[in-house]
């Protein structure tokens, strides 16, 4: 008999609070995204896509030093140097393979030039193994600076020797 | 060093000895602290301080500390002192060492991610160690601009493979010191001083001496780089491999940095070892290796059908050259093909050409001497013997008289060339060079005897009658010296070499002193008409004067195998103790007539000789006779050559195959003084090319003939013939000179020498581009005299002619020569030189005239 | 009457299976419906971790460490960072300190709220689920902002951690921690007292103490089954000697006792952050000596923390150079995945689930 008290207890008074707890949620604004259409939007320190920088007259800031292979833990960027017109260095092949990459940030923290970085974006899918492999021309790209006070852009121009000229 | 130290305590020189961090250390008198801490491996670091040249102190970076001494001393040229107590590792050593450091760094830019040294920089290393994080200099950098002001980096050219950078230049002055102790070029130097000093090249002057590469490589910083390394890729990123150069005979130790991605050699630096070497490098050496990378290269075989080459599989060319092969011996017996063999090639390829043509072909129609004229066709017994003396490298270092002759060291022989500015610096050498011109190596020389052209054996001659009229040898040997020979007295000696006696006497005092002595024979000689004659009066004066006991002789290999050719028995008539070997081995060997080139091309001339192989080396553009070794090449059935390009021999042969280059497979080397030296493998091979051993034993496999039955019975076959020494053999008694002379045609009056160029060697070196930058085309050098006769200027072009053959090319007007003799270079194949020789001359002559315009 | 024949036979569970929280299989012998014999084959998610890392440097041995146990990877960094430190002999400033502890016990309750999550949906719960990635979801979100990933952060570094807090992360943290203290009592109020819960979890799975500590089971597991064993307390690291907290200890060792201990842990690692945010100093974050090719000297040192897990070890060996000669790390789940066979026995596959799922077993942990 008293099992059956408990029982019914719980149907007309446990029950109905379970509910209403249920009820209490359709109200509220809810906690998840509808993902494609709308975007959380990234903090500001994220590390997503890499992007190379260039100065403000246009020239590329990486001169290819490869201190971001050299840091890289996963062997995912491969570079070549080439002598420009005006016989700086730069990059002739710069390559990362998104496949490798496990977006430590090494490579940004790495760069003396300043010249990469990684951005905010995330959504990498492709459907060909070729398009994870992204070339300098797709890193050159204009893209909204990222403020981060641990990495601002101290040089404006590209530095010649003694102090830096703003 | 340490060797050095070692040697100096063992002969009984006074010693100290001192306490350095707790050890006691005995050292020669006169050895610096740094000296000492490196011999017991205590690491001090230097800038200025190189181990091969003499301190100066300049950087202040090696500071020591020594007990009651008030201040810091600077090791490398603090000479160490009895009961001294010295500290390398205390605070004061470090607190200094980071003070210089820190001055260092005021006006060295922080560029590294742009430098080519960054990687392998010393001041970047040390900065690391020291920890120097910040700079307390807020102001403006001292800067110099580039002249041409197009570069973003100051960046200066100033010479064809080096690049100046006066801002990172932290004025150690080792460029400029290696390059006025060890070369002997005064073409850098340090202009204005205190905080706009800065290392130049001289006004108006290119550094562009044949040891120029060795500058990037000895700067500490990045002050000067080398445009063949410029930008090329990240030094922690290159694969290092071990090897040997395969131009120099001395076979200098070299260390090839790859790109293993790409398949590609990088640069090629030194690898010091202080028995060859001693750390530099010719320009030969630091940037033949780009022959390996060019475009150029033979990628398959080819076979000529219908009159051209067609691209072709391995099997098929295998098939037909075995068939031809067979057709040929078959109607005409196996002696009638001929091999010529490049004597640049590695150990395992020389000696399976060698068994090849010995069991297979079962002939000795096999040479590897391809731009020597008139081998005579018999064992040339002096000249033989005296190839056949040991020689050391190291012994040029304490040696108290040398004697060149015939060469011109610096486009021969470099190694031996710096060694010879060695022992001058080091030990006060005093050396003669005696040479039908004047020669630029002449430069170390107390004097230059400068004698008539092809009267190579009168001045040796001349040398041992002046020491007999002088009254410095015994009579008996100086009447058995005079027996032989047939002029009566100095006075006619001299005479007939055209030089003053009074310099013969300085050579022939200084040859019968007690002084260790060298005499270096070279390729004016060896190459010549003349060298029977030369090695039995050289074997005359050395019975005369005693040389042999008291230093040694020898000729001079040419080539990076032209000893291990020897040595394995590739010339036509190998020595006895070879033949024994050999059959011992081989269990035959052909009684044939042994031929040498000359012969060979007789007798294909004659087309007793029909098939042909000639395995690397270009023997068109060097055999001296141009027309000759074309004629008889074209009369051949049928001609196998294997090399890494097309070239004029390549041209008229049926079958080309690919040859590896030496970087592509592990090869073995004999260098000139019989020292086996192993060349790794560096790189993948090129296209479908592949090594000469391989090449020779597949042609045997298809033949029908397995060659090895293993790789390692050819191991030990190489290793027994390569164990025997040289026998060291002098003739038992005085012996006839038999001078050779020629009439004069006063049509073409002007003597020819042919030599390499300084900046290249053989066929190949012209296909580097770093090298053609130094040298890119053939020039014929002439003294100002001759040419102001002429009517021409540097850069006018002439035509040059003999009996035989005429060339057009410009003319270069050389400050040190003196006399008539006009030099051509050998090393371009757009100039055929050599179309000019007529290969029974003792001395070609040629007449010169003004092209008009 | 004839008799039934029964025969044993072998099930596989996994290793692809939702509740093994990676790639775990069982290789289960039944008897019926009852377990006879366990067989847990481990290796399908083997990385070779440790080889990698002795091919890289120190600093580049950091993101690796992140991916040995990627639910808790600020431990992962900083057992590594902690012993390459102890080689080194080296200071790290105190504000580095204080931010690894709020970093660390962050990590920790977001751990456990993964543990509250995924166990209720292994035992049948969906809504817990939901709630633990929630309020999990707060935390991610402090360490986005602060390193800028939201789970391998490569944050925690030798000589301190990478970067400082940006601006407004504590208050950003406050209010994270107080949400998750109110939203404790709905999860309580979700399971505590549910029935269905309480028979499929009490007096499940007894761990008796006696084999947890033949087995070197570490960690809240060791503690359900009543050994106040915590090395936080034990072995102190860090500061943790500075702040106040208790160890929450159980005595049954059953699956209940695993779960409720560890929402005891979630409030107790609060504390200490409360603690650690208040006393947190101003000054340096990072040793500035520590640069990429940093070279330890020569040594070896093996280091343990606690991570939500159990005990988390590094042994390191440095021979001088710049990349470490040596690591090997040691995770709690290997254990915990070898006890499972001397326990689980005798029971319904059912819970063999619940079990698996308190003991908190993650698989990379246990492969490497």
């Amino acid at each position: 008999m008293k099992e059956v008290i408990k029982a019914v207890g719980h149907v007309f008074i446990k029950m109905p609070q379970g509910l209403l707890v249920t009820l209490k949620h359709l109200f509220k604004k809810p906690v998840t995204l509808d993902y494609p259409r709308k975007k959380k939007p990234m903090m500001p320190r994220y590390r997503g896509r890499h992007y190379l920088e260039r100065y403000d007259d246009g020239s590329e800031r990486c001169v290819c030093c490869g201190l971001c292979a050299a840091a890289c833990p996963a062997d995912a960027i491969y570079m070549e140097p080439e002598e420009g017109e005006h016989g700086e260095r730069r990059a002739k092949v710069y390559e990362i393979n998104l496949l490798r990459c496990i977006f430590c940030g090494f490579c940004e923290e790495a760069c003396p030039e300043e010249a990469i970085f990684l951005g905010q974006e995330y959504e990498f899918a492709a459907d060909k193994r070729n398009s994870f492999l992204w070339t300098k021309e797709d890193m050159l790209v204009p893209h909204p600076r990222k403020d981060n006070p641990f990495k601002k852009i101290i040089r404006r121009v590209r530095k010649v020797y003694g102090v830096t000229e703003q | 060093m340490a060797d050095d130290i070692k040697d100096k305590v063992k002969t009984d020189v006074p010693t100290v000895t001192f306490t350095m961090d707790g050890q006691e250390v005995t050292v020669a008198k006169g050895t610096t602290i740094l000296e000492a801490a490196r011999s017991i491996g205590i690491h001090i670091p230097t800038f200025c301080w190189h181990p091969k040249l003499k301190p100066v102190g300049s950087c202040r970076m090696c500071y020591v500390e020594i007990e009651k001494w008030p201040k810091l001393a600077v090791s490398c040229v603090t000479e160490a002192t009895d009961g001294m107590i010295v500290h390398t590792e205390s605070d004061k050593v470090k607190r200094g060492r980071r003070a210089t450091l820190e001055f260092l760094l005021l006006n060295h830019p922080l560029d590294c991610p742009t430098c080519d040294q960054g990687g392998e920089c010393e001041l970047q290393n040390l900065t690391f160690e020291h920890g120097i994080d910040d700079s307390r200099f807020d102001f403006q950098k001292n800067r110099f601009t580039s002249d041409t002001d197009n570069t973003v980096f100051d960046d200066k050219r100033i010479g064809p493979e080096i690049i100046l950078n006066r801002n990172r230049c932290i004025l150690c002055y080792r460029c400029v010191r290696a390059n006025k102790e060890a070369f002997g070029e005064y073409d850098l130097g340090v202009y204005e001083r205190g905080n706009i000093a800065e290392i130049n090249a001289a006004p108006g002057q290119q550094v562009n001496s044949p040891f120029s590469g060795n500058l990037p490589e000895i700067c500490p910083v990045g002050a000067l780089t080398s445009v063949d390394w410029r930008y090329k890729m990240r030094v922690w990123l290159a694969g290092k491999t071990p090897s040997i150069c395969p131009y120099s005979s001395s076979g200098s130790n070299i260390l090839i940095y790859t790109d293993d991605n790409k398949n590609l050699i990088r640069r090629v630096t030194s690898r010091c070892n202080d028995d060859i070497d001693d750390g530099w490098l010719s320009d030969i050496t630091r940037y033949g290796y780009q022959i390996a990378n060019s475009e150029e290269r033979l990628q398959t075989p080819l076979i000529k059908k219908e009159g051209k080459q067609v691209e072709a599989t391995w099997d098929e060319a295998l098939e037909v050259i075995c068939n031809r092969f067979k057709e040929i011996t078959e109607k005409k017996g196996k002696v009638c093909i001929g091999g010529l063999i490049s004597p640049s090639l590695d150990n395992a390829s020389l000696y399976c050409s060698s068994k090849l043509f010995r069991t297979v072909f079962n002939n000795n129609n096999i040479d590897f001497r391809t731009d020597y004229r008139m081998l005579p066709n018999k064992p040339d017994s002096y000249f033989g013997m005296l190839c056949n003396r040991s020689f050391r490298i190291t012994d040029i270092d304490d040696s108290d008289v040398i004697v060149v002759l015939g060469s011109d060291l610096i486009r021969e022989h470099h190694n031996e060339y710096l060694r010879i500015r060695k022992a001058v610096n080091f030990n006060n050498a005093r050396v003669f060079s005696l040479n039908p011109y004047s020669v630029k190596s002449a430069d170390v020389a107390q004097a230059e005897i400068v004698y008539n052209i092809g009267t190579d054996e009168i001045i040796l001659v001349a040398i041992g009658l002046a020491a007999i009229e002088m009254g410095l040898v015994e009579q008996g040997l100086a009447q058995g010296f005079k027996e032989k020979v047939k002029l009566g007295s100095l006075a006619e000696a001299t005479e007939v070499c055209g030089v003053s006696s009074d310099d013969v006497k300085l050579v022939a005092r200084a040859l019968a002193g007690d002084g260790k002595v060298s005499v270096i024979v070279g390729e004016l000689i060896t190459r010549s008409h003349g060298r029977e004659a030369v090695a039995s009066a050289l074997f005359n004066l050395s019975r005369l004067l005693g040389i042999d006991k008291k230093g040694q002789m020898a000729v001079l290999a040419r080539y990076a195998n032209s000893r291990g050719a020897e040595k394995l028995g590739l010339l036509p008539i190998p020595t006895g103790a070879q033949v024994e070997m050999l059959k011992a081995m081989w269990g035959k060997f052909p009684d044939a007539e042994p031929q040498t080139t000359d012969a060979m091309l007789a007798l294909m001339h004659k087309e007793e000789i029909s098939g042909g192989l000639v395995l690397g080396g270009n023997p068109i553009m060097l055999y001296p006779d141009r027309q000759f070794i074309t004629e008889g090449l074209e009369k051949l059935d049928f001609l196998v050559a294997c090399d890494l390009f097309e070239s004029e021999t390549t041209e008229l042969a049926d079958v080309v195959l690919p040859m590896s280059s030496w970087a592509e497979y592990e090869g073995s080397y004999v260098n000139l003084e019989g020292c086996n030296q192993v060349a790794c493998q560096a790189i993948k091979h090129i296209g479908q090319s592949k090594p000469a051993f391989e090449i020779i034993r597949l042609i045997a496999e298809k033949i029908g003939t397995s060659l090895f039955e293993s790789d390692e019975q050819m191991a030990t076959e190489i290793e027994q013939l390569l164990s025997c020494e040289p026998d060291n053999a002098t003739p038992d008694n005085f012996v006839d000179v038999l001078p050779l002379s020629e009439e004069v045609d006063p049509d073409f009056p002007i003597p020819l020498c042919i030599c390499d160029d300084p900046h290249h060697t053989g066929a190949l070196t012209q296909k580097a581009p770093s090298l053609t930058n130094f040298t890119g085309e053939a020039y014929i050098e002439m003294s100002p005299d001759l040419a102001a006769r002429l009517e021409v200027s540097e850069g006018q072009p002439v035509r040059v002619e003999s009996p035989v053959g005429k060339i057009v090319m410009p003319v270069k007007v050389s400050k040190h020569i003196d006399n008539d003799v006009v030099i051509i270079p050998r090393n371009f194949s757009q100039i055929r030189v050599t179309s000019l020789l007529m290969r029974k001359k003792r001395v070609d002559r040629v007449r010169i005239t003004k092209v008009d315009e | 009457m004839r008799e039934l024949r029964t025969e044993e036979f072998i099930v596989n569970m996994g290793p692809q299976h939702p509740s093994t929280h990676g790639v775990c299989r069982l290789v289960l012998t039944m008897d019926g419906e009852k377990i006879v014999k366990i067989e847990p084959v481990i290796g399908y998610l083997h990385r070779a971790i440790e080889k990698v890392m002795e091919n890289r440097t120190y600093s580049q041995c950091i993101p690796m460490m992140d991916r040995v146990e990627y639910v808790t990877s600020m431990s992962c960094e900083y057992v590594f960072s902690l012993a390459t430190e102890r080689i080194a002999e080296m200071e790290v400033p105190e504000r580095a300190k204080y931010l690894r502890v709020i970093m660390l016990e962050l990590n920790r309750i977001a751990s456990h709220l993964l543990f509250y999550g995924v166990t209720a949906m292994d035992i049948g719960a969906l809504t817990p689920f939901l709630y633990g990635m929630r309020e999990r979801e707060l935390i991610i979100d402090l360490f986005e902002m602060t390193c800028g990933q939201r789970l391998t952060y490569n944050y925690i570094r030798i000589g301190g951690v990478s970067k400082d807090i940006p601006k407004g992360f504590e208050q950003k943290c406050r209010s994270a921690l107080k949400v998750i203290a109110e939203k404790m009592s709905d999860y309580e109020g979700l399971l505590n007292e549910n029935p269905i819960w309480l028979k499929r979890t009490k007096g499940v799975g007894i761990l008796p103490k006696e084999l947890a500590i033949a087995y070197g089971v570490s960690g809240p597991n060791l503690r359900a089954s009543g050994v106040q064993y915590d090395l936080r307390r034990n072995d102190p690291y860090c500061i943790y000697d500075k702040f106040d907290f208790d160890i929450p200890v159980r005595y049954n060792g059953d699956c209940f006792d695993r779960y409720i201990l560890r929402l005891d842990e979630i409030k107790q690692s609060m504390r200490i952050i409360y603690q650690a945010l208040d006393g947190l100093p101003e000054g340096d974050v990072k040793n500035k000596k520590v640069k990429l090719t940093f070279k330890p000297p020569a040594g070896e040192t093996y280091t343990r923390i606690e991570n939500s897990r159990g005990e988390l070890g590094v042994y390191l060996i440095s021979d001088g150079g710049k990349k470490p000669l040596r690591v090997k790390t040691r995770g709690a789940s290997f254990n915990h995945v070898q006890i499972l066979p001397h326990f689980s026995t005798n029971m319904l596959i059912a819970d063999l689930v619940a079990n698996f799922a308190t003991l908190d077993i993650i698989m990379p942990e246990v492969d490497r």
